[in-house]
Parts: C-alpha cells; sequence; structure tokens
C-alpha cells in the first residue's frame, strides 16, 4: 500500500482537526475523494454506447435462467416489502 | 441530476425484467447526466440481486455510469414526509428519493405512486426524469 503525504494549509488543518474530533478516518475520506475525482478521468458514456456496454457486462457475468427475471414486481411496493421482510425473516 | 430508483437498477442488470427494454431505451437517453444512488435503493437492489453474478453486473454498470453515493436527506425530514403519507404505507427509499429531489435532481423511477399520489414536502409534483 502507497503511503501519500499531503500538504494543508492552516484553515484545511483545522478542518481536519474538527474532522478527527467527530471520529472520522482521515484516510478514507482521502480514499474517497481519489475515487470520485478518479471517476471523472473515464470519458462519458453517449447513447450508442449503451448497448455494446451491457452487452459486456451480461456477458462477462452470466446468469443462470432461473436468476434472469426479478423475484418480485419490482414497481408493486407493496410486494417489494413482502419479499425484503421475507428475506430479513429468514436471516433471523 | 438523476436520482435512480431501484425498479431502474434491477431492468438494466436483468434482460429479462418486464422493464428492461424501457429501461434501457431511457438509458440511452438519459446517460449523459450525473446519475446518484442513494444507500437505501442499493440496499433493496441487494435483495432482489443476490447472485455474486447479479452484483457485479450492477456494480459494473454503476462504475460504468460513473454513478456516485448520494447521501439520504435528514432523518427528521424523512420522518415527517413518512407520516404525512402514512395511510398509504410508504416506505423509506421513496420517502428519502422524494425529499432529495428538486428541479435540478429529478428521480428515474417506473414506481406508479410517484405520479400518482407522492409529492413533495411543498405539495409540488415530483420531478422524474421519465414519464
Amino acid at each position: 500500500m502507497k503511503l501519500v503525504n499531503v500538504r494543508l494549509s492552516d484553515d484545511d488543518a483545522a478542518k481536519v482537526a474538527d474532522l478527527r474530533r467527530e471520529g472520522v478516518e482521515l484516510s478514507e475520506v482521502v480514499r474517497e475523494a481519489v475515487r470520485a475525482r478518479h471517476l471523472t478521468l473515464q470519458p462519458a458514456l453517449s447513447p450508442k454506447d449503451v448497448e455494446p456496454l451491457l452487452e459486456s457486462i451480461y456477458a462477462r457475468h452470466p446468469l443462470t435462467a432461473k436468476d434472469e427475471r426479478p423475484a418480485v414486481d419490482t414497481t408493486n411496493r407493496r410486494a417489494m416489502q413482502k419479499f425484503i421482510r421475507s428475506k430479513l425473516r429468514r436471516r433471523r | 441530476m438523476i436520482l435512480v430508483d431501484t425498479n431502474v437498477l434491477v431492468a438494466l442488470v436483468l434482460p429479462k425484467d418486464p422493464l428492461h427494454a424501457r429501461a434501457k431505451a431511457d438509458l440511452k437517453r438519459l446517460v449523459r447526466q450525473e446519475m446518484r444512488v442513494t444507500g437505501g435503493v442499493m440496499a433493496e437492489s441487494c435483495f432482489l440481486l443476490r447472485t455474486p453474478n447479479e452484483r457485479e453486473r450492477l456494480n459494473e454498470l454503476l462504475f460504468a455510469l460513473r454513478a456516485r453515493q448520494q447521501s439520504d436527506p435528514a432523518w427528521s425530514t424523512v420522518f415527517a414526509w413518512l407520516s404525512r403519507y402514512a395511510e398509504h404505507e410508504p416506505d423509506w427509499v421513496d420517502a428519502a428519493l422524494v425529499c432529495l429531489s428538486n428541479r435540478d435532481q429529478r428521480i428515474w423511477t417506473y414506481g406508479g405512486e410517484f405520479q400518482t399520489i407522492w409529492r413533495r414536502m411543498d405539495g409540488s409534483r415530483v420531478p422524474l426524469a421519465v414519464k
């Protein structure tokens, strides 16, 4: 794992101190910021990319026939609630 | 900015979902927009997408779309909205999406209540990304 040193202004250092007092792990803040910023480096998708993108994802991660359909009507809120409740009940 | 709902993510991950063709067509239209997903939507999606490959599909899709994590609104706001619509037994995910929505943050959902029943706290219609 690489170590990164960052110089901070007094103002930013004070903010870091506030975050630490609140129990925030600074290294995680930095990792999240790096990941979010890195996402912006990728070229944005265009409408013509959608079809090949989805097909490549499906090909890389094939599903069995029984998993290809959702277990519940996802537009039916009550059915969703019932489904999730049953999953949670089974876990207990 | 687009707040994506569970039914959209599931439909995009599962090609045999009844909403898949619609979701794919809508994605082509919305693909240049910034997408955001709340923790609640992600939790619901993972209840429905149970196998490792279903979740990998979701992970790759969100990465490719450059989707970002969206924090929930203040709990007190969500609870206030839930109380207002208590007779309809709304869930937290819908409530959080409605509370987050505004002119610049539209919701991409196929849930009918967002058009027919749910309103924002100020009584206005919920701004939707698709009709």
